[in-house]
């Protein structure tokens, strides 16, 4: 307990005094206010002793304030602590929701002040403008008498969950327009928005109509260059994924952060933490999520969770109500406005988050409990050009069915080897759909996610690159829920192939700038790593045809089109190639002694006939639907299901 | 500690490996062309007179599929060039042999080994009688010691790391051995077994052990598959019965070719044995004894299959193969600075030993004067 928490206790009237007056020196809020605050609360009976005594205890190691702590620990109503708080300061407590703000004195250049010092011009009275803030601190004050004079102003006291409530409101309109325009604006260049620019599209047409040319021409030259070209393409690209798989094999690249690290870490230390979790019609999952936040290991008073949910989706937004959740989980509600995307929604979202870190999770996700703790230590390890971590994801429900087990084994090859691979090879790392850590002033300086892109998470992480910061790979994992069900499985698969089509044209469009950006290891990462996977589960079942061809009718008639040293490398990638990359499938079950998945890696190339499917389907919703997001059902699983009804007799439904 | 166990500990403090050597070509360029030159000279000479000629059908072009992979690889390779077969196989022979022993040198080198020391013993190896007669007639020994020497660190690492890229590495090594030669393809699921029972569930646990079994044995299934996918057809099921087959049939073992064999083998074993026995037997939590072991037991398996089955190969392959594993465990065992002196004392001796009248005279003698049983 601290020295502050046991005067309080013992009732020395000396300190109190001391602290008090302390506390008045910049007229905000001290330790006092808060724990006389927290003893109007238990003279109410609204928090126990005993609850009391655990937050005091809590606020000791967390070094946060009394009332964030029972808010965070989910004891209090912030509305119920705050309006206690502004009772023990002697100041009116206004509830914004039933009485809210004049619009007229709320401006939009303020807005970030608004945010970032939680308060919100509310009326003016007479000749002051009567401020409502979550405290009065000195820099409230400065802000103040900058902005309305050494007299003009006074404070009322509201909660910062009626703040942010205002902000939303009064600013939703431009802050949907922001979530949506931010990057376009910034650089055009980088957005999704046009699929294919005007010059791409004369480029594409040119060579289009050469190789027509070429292919009237001299028809066997140009189809042996073909096949030369797509057969260096999967010499090399396999290679690359053997260089990257190897690399990640080793365990050097699993312990980058120990158990002696994390002890070493003081939880007064660290920092605000902002967790975006997007939904969408998911009412069903909420007590699974709210489980898995609570079981985080991360000081609950520094935690800001915003369930990032669509304003029509009033379904899932009354279950989050009724759960009633802790105070540190809010609800953020994303205005309908088109693209109606993942990343539009955490734009959004991202403008009323205060922490210096953020990350997203999915509804269905379990992180390991360490895994916020492990990101701060990597971004103070990793230095200011560390803008992001990604944590490993793998699946909870592996062994549901043959598509769960491929799904895992596919998942546990590229978050364990390949990934770890490229962060040792330092190449730009294409992040994955959740759990990865950002700085948030790197994160707002780059615009965040490109709300046109469906896999705009891979697309950050090459425009991150590119603005000359670092991503790491951390050895934390979060478990998600495996797609098992097929016709979901291709939907979802489609739309990753074809964000990874889209990425590779946004980033296209200045081949030089890129090279320039990225350097040459960055654009052969770039090429083989996002570019050049779409493209090969395209060609793969022309290639797969002709090899079935020359087998079933023993013919040698496609044998012109291999000269040497072709077809000697074609023969490598069909005998050797392929057959490795079997391989590389089967041993990534050994590194989380997933042993009952190395025979099912055998049959892998059934699971990339479904790749090549997804790849069309990609493919033809790139050319008619380029925008369109195709939402993943989540909770399908018997993992879930199971997990549900245990989630809810701990006690996370209300 | 007594002085013998001093003498063989192998806990010595290890010197922090050395960074930032030239890259091997820089010492293997001047190591292979010294190599072809001094050869040439000597050959010019008539001194190796006595090597060549007891090596019947050496200088035979070798038939396409056969088995021998990796000779037959640079045999095909070789054929780009303008010059004679003899010629081109020994140029690129003493280029390999070059390499592989600046090789030897830097993994010695960074293992903590004084450059000095590391210089000489790859000197007196490039010396050893076995290891000229593999560059100017035996030229098919040569894959079977890489194949040999690349497996004692895998074991190693599967020893003493054994994440999953030391079982990686131990399974992408094995396809050596069957590239190697009909011979050595016994050895890959024996060691197989070897890799699957080192992980400890698999010791308990039938599923942990197919999987781990697996993973060791898939790399060589894998090309096995190619190769024989490559030669296609009823060239593959020839090659499989004549070639495969014909190696694992029971012959009687010549008895006159007994002696010879015992005799080089030993010449070249028994001194390395006594380091590798006191090795094993030196009490130190950081031992790792199967690699140590296994530099016995390779050219063991080549003894053992030679007086079992009917193995076409030269008295002095055995003795080549413990050579390249010893040389190979010395890059990768933590041992004091007297074993190391100790060691390259040793080797010398074996060097020389191979230079006498009575190794050169049984060495170069093929095994295959056995008859069916």
């Amino acid at each position: 307990m601290t020295p502050i928490s046991s005067a309080i206790l013992a009732a020395d009237p000396a300190l109190v005094a001391e602290l008090d007056a302390e506390a008045e020196v910049g007229r905000g809020g001290g330790p006092l206010h808060h724990f006389l605050a927290a003893k109007s609360l238990l003279d109410r009976g609204v928090v126990s002793s005993g609850d009391l005594a655990k937050a005091m205890a809590s606020q000791d190691a967390w070094q946060s304030s009394l009332g964030e702590v029972m808010i965070g620990m989910g004891l209090v109503r912030p509305i119920d602590y705050y309006r206690a708080y502004a009772g023990v300061r002697g100041q009116v407590f206004v509830n914004l929701m039933e009485d809210p703000p004049d619009p007229d004195f709320i401006f939009p250049e303020d807005r970030d002040d608004y945010l970032r010092l939680n308060l919100i011009p509310w009326r003016f009275d007479g000749e002051r403008c009567l401020i409502a803030a979550v405290d009065a601190g000195e820099a409230h004050r400065a802000w103040a008498e900058r902005r309305f004079g050494p007299e003009g102003f006074d404070f009322v006291m509201t909660s910062p969950f009626d703040v942010v409530w205002q902000l939303q409101e009064r600013f939703r309109e431009a802050d949907s327009l922001a979530s949506r325009e931010a990057l376009l604006l910034w650089k055009p260049e980088h957005s999704a928005r046009t699929t294919i620019t005007k010059s791409q599209r004369r480029v594409f047409l040119w060579n289009a109509f050469l190789y027509l040319v070429a292919l009237v021409v001299a028809p066997r030259e140009t189809l042996v260059v073909t096949m030369g070209a797509i057969t260096v393409l999967y010499t090399v690209t396999f290679l690359f994924k053997f260089l990257l798989t190897f690399i990640g094999a080793s365990r050097q690249v699993d312990v980058d952060i120990d158990a002696e690290a994390l002890a070493e870490l003081d939880d007064a230390d660290l920092p605000i933490y902002t967790v975006l979790v997007p939904m969408y019609r998911e009412a069903r999952v909420l007590p699974l999520l709210i489980a898995g936040l609570r079981n985080l290991d991360y000081p609950a008073s520094k935690l800001e969770i915003k369930l990032v949910l669509e304003d029509e989706d009033t379904e899932t937004i009354e279950a989050a109500k009724a759960l009633r959740p802790p105070g540190t989980i809010e609800i953020v509600r994303v205005p309908d406005s088109q693209p109606k995307t993942k990343p539009k929604a955490c734009n959004y979202a991202l403008l009323f988050a205060r922490g210096e870190f953020v990350t997203i999770y999915d509804a269905e996700d379990q992180p390991e409990r360490d895994q916020l703790k492990k990101a701060v230590i990597a971004f103070r390890r990793g230095g200011d050009k560390l803008a992001c971590v990604q944590a490993r994801l793998n699946y909870f429900n592996r062994s549901e069915n043959w598509l769960t087990r491929m799904f895992t084994l596919e998942y546990s090859q590229w978050f364990d080897f390949l990934l770890p691979g490229l962060d040792r090879l330092k190449m730009p790392i294409p992040l994955g759909g959740t759990s990865n850590h950002f700085r948030l002033s790197v994160l707002r300086e780059v615009r965040a996610w490109d709300p046109f892109n469906v896999t705009e998470d891979a697309d950050l992480g090459v425009r991150l690159a590119q603005e000359g910061y670092a991503i790491g790979v951390i050895n934390s994992t979060t478990f998600e829920e495996a797609n098992g069900v097929l016709p979901s499985w291709i939907k979802q698969r489609s739309r990753w192939i074809k964000g990874y089509m889209q990425t590779w044209l946004v980033h296209m469009r200045h081949p030089g700038r890129l090279w320039r950006s990225v350097g040459p290891r960055g654009v052969f990462c770039f090429h083989f790593f996002i570019g050049a996977p779409p493209l090969l589960m395209l060609i793969n079942p022309i290639v797969w045809t002709i090899t079935i061809a020359f087998y079933l009718l023993r013919t040698s008639s496609f044998g012109w089109l291999f000269p040497e040293p072709i077809g000697t490398m074609a023969t490598f990638n069909l005998f050797f190639a392929n057959l490795f990359l079997i391989y590389f499938g089967v041993v990534a079950a050994l590194k989380r002694r997933y042993l009952d998945l190395v025979p099912t890696g055998l049959l892998q190339p059934l699971y990339w006939i479904l790749h090549s499917i997804a790849a069309y389907k990609a493919l033809w919703q790139l050319i008619r639907n380029p925008h369109y997001w195709e939402k993943t059902e989540h909770g399908t699983s018997s993992h879930t299901q199971a997990r549900l009804v245990l989630a809810r007799g701990e006690g996370a439904a209300p | 500690m007594t002085g013998a166990a001093r003498l063989l500990a192998n806990e010595a403090a290890r010197p922090s490996p050395a960074r930032g050597l030239p890259p091997a070509m820089w010492i293997a360029a001047p190591l292979a062309a010294a190599l072809v030159v001094a050869i040439w000279t000597l050959m010019a000479q008539g001194v190796f007179a006595m090597l060549l000629a007891p090596v019947p059908g050496s200088r035979v072009a070798l038939p396409t599929v056969d088995g021998a992979w990796l000779s037959n690889l640079v045999v095909q390779a070789a054929g780009a060039l303008p010059w004679p077969l003899d010629a081109k196989l020994t140029l690129i022979s003493a280029l390999v042999i070059g390499f592989l022993l600046a090789w030897l040198h830097v993994r010695l080198v960074r293992n903590g080994w004084p450059v000095v020391e590391a210089l000489c013993l790859v000197l007196i190896l490039a010396g050893h009688a076995v290891v000229i007669g593999a560059v100017i007639a035996d030229h098919r020994v040569i894959p079977v010691m890489l194949a040999c020497a690349a497996v004692v660190p895998a074991i190693r690492r599967l020893e003493s790391v054994g994440d999953v890229q030391a079982e990686m590495s131990f399974g992408l090594v094995l396809p050596l051995l069957f590239l190697a030669g009909p011979t050595m393809t016994l050895l890959v699921p024996m060691l197989a077994i070897f890799g699957a029972v080192s992980d400890r569930e698999a010791r308990s646990d039938l599923r942990a052990f197919v999987a781990m079994f697996l993973v060791a044995i898939l790399p060589t299934l894998l090309i096995v598959t190619g190769m024989f996918g490559m030669v296609g057809g009823a060239e593959a099921v020839r090659l499989f019965h004549d070639v495969y087959l014909a190696r694992f049939r029971a012959y009687q073992f010549a008895p006159d070719a007994v002696a010879p064999l015992l005799m080089t083998t030993a010449a070249t074993i028994l001194p390395f044995g006594l380091v590798i026995a006191a090795y094993c037997l030196q009490p130190d939590r950081r031992r790792q004894v199967w690699s140590a072991i296994a530099v016995i037991a390779l050219p063991g398996y080549l003894i053992a299959g030679a007086f079992v089955f009917h193995w076409p190969m030269l008295v002095s392959t055995p003795a080549a193969v413990c050579l390249a594993a010893f040389a190979s465990w010395l890059s990768v065992a933590r041992l004091s600075p007297v074993v190391r002196r100790a060691s390259i004392l040793l080797v010398l001796l074996v060097a020389a030993v191979s230079w006498t009248t009575a190794f050169q005279t049984v060495s170069l003698r093929t095994i295959d004067v056995a008859t069916p049983r």
